[in-house]
């Protein structure tokens, strides 16, 4: 019973937290994106 | 529009883990417990599918970088580097619920049978592509490089399939399966093409991003820069 509880724990662990890793990592590129936008746009009022 | 989509996603990522909760359960309540192997079988209907949803991202990085040394096109270099990541993601939990089966069933964590050796392989070979891929320089020829290494790296998976069947092997060829236990393995099987499919397309969707973003960087001439955690980036 401990290889079958192990092999679904270890599984479904490497899966998830891989998903959660590309979410955070979405995440974060998003969030650059609307940082670099909002800086395109602020230079160009200045200029 | 974009709200939508978001909320499409959220839903998507909650119904696979909503199904891969029901699995469990159906796993506890409903599924026989095999009479030679005991428990230990059970872990077949998790390792079969995410077995065959790694020969489906190992093909997917094969056509993509077949489609790229053919058009020349960054999308299929995204592609091919979206579905090789997810492949080594997959052979790992292939290997560690393989190797927890062969513990339970065989007594050994691991042996050195045709089977077990080119699924090692194959996990080193989409490990070795993912290097490769961070250690060229400039992206037409990391995408070239990338495209050859990953047609020669699928060569590996008819050896893996085909290992148990033309080779003697400890690991089974073809398992009987009674009518419950084909409707658990069914049952496995949906979550975890889904889950393939959604990491694929999520991948694949920032690998597009971090390119357009590299070719807008090249033409307008300013750096690009992914916030860190903490978010406490100084305006520059």
């Amino acid at each position: 019973m401990f290889y079958l509880r192990f092999a679904y724990a270890a599984g479904l662990l490497l899966l998830w937290g891989y998903a959660a890793m590309l979410w955070l990592e979405s995440y974060r590129v998003h969030q650059s994106v609307a940082r670099r936008n909002r800086m395109a746009e602020t230079s160009g009022e200045k200029s | 529009m974009k709200s939508a989509r978001s909320i499409l996603t959220v839903a998507f990522w909650l119904l696979v883990a909503g199904l891969f909760a029901a699995d469990l359960c159906l796993l506890q309540t409903y599924t026989p417990t095999e009479v030679t192997m005991g428990p230990v079988q059970k872990i077949f209907y998790f390792h079969l599918p995410v077995a065959i949803c790694t020969f489906l991202a190992c093909f997917i990085t094969f056509v993509a970088s077949v489609g790229y040394l053919w058009q020349r096109r960054t999308v299929f270099d995204d592609l091919a580097s979206a579905s090789a990541r997810v492949a080594v993601q997959l052979c790992a939990v292939v290997l560690v619920t393989g190797m927890a089966w062969g513990r339970g069933a065989w007594g050994v964590w691991w042996t050195w049978s045709p089977r077990l050796t080119f699924s090692l392989i194959l996990f080193l070979l989409y490990c070795v592509y993912l290097i490769l891929r961070s250690s060229v320089e400039g992206r037409q020829r990391r995408a070239t490089v990338a495209a050859v290494y990953g047609v020669i790296a699928f060569l590996d998976v008819p050896l893996v399939y085909l290992s148990a069947k033309l080779v003697p092997d400890i690991h089974p060829a073809s398992i009987h399966l009674e009518t419950s236990m084909q409707l658990t393995l069914l049952a496995w099987a949906v979550p975890v093409l889904l889950l393939t499919g959604g990491l694929i397309c999520t991948r694949f969707r920032l690998n597009r991003l971090h390119s357009q973003l590299a070719e807008q960087s090249e033409t307008d001439g300013r750096g690009f820069e992914v916030m860190p955690l903490t978010g406490n980036v100084a305006e520059a």
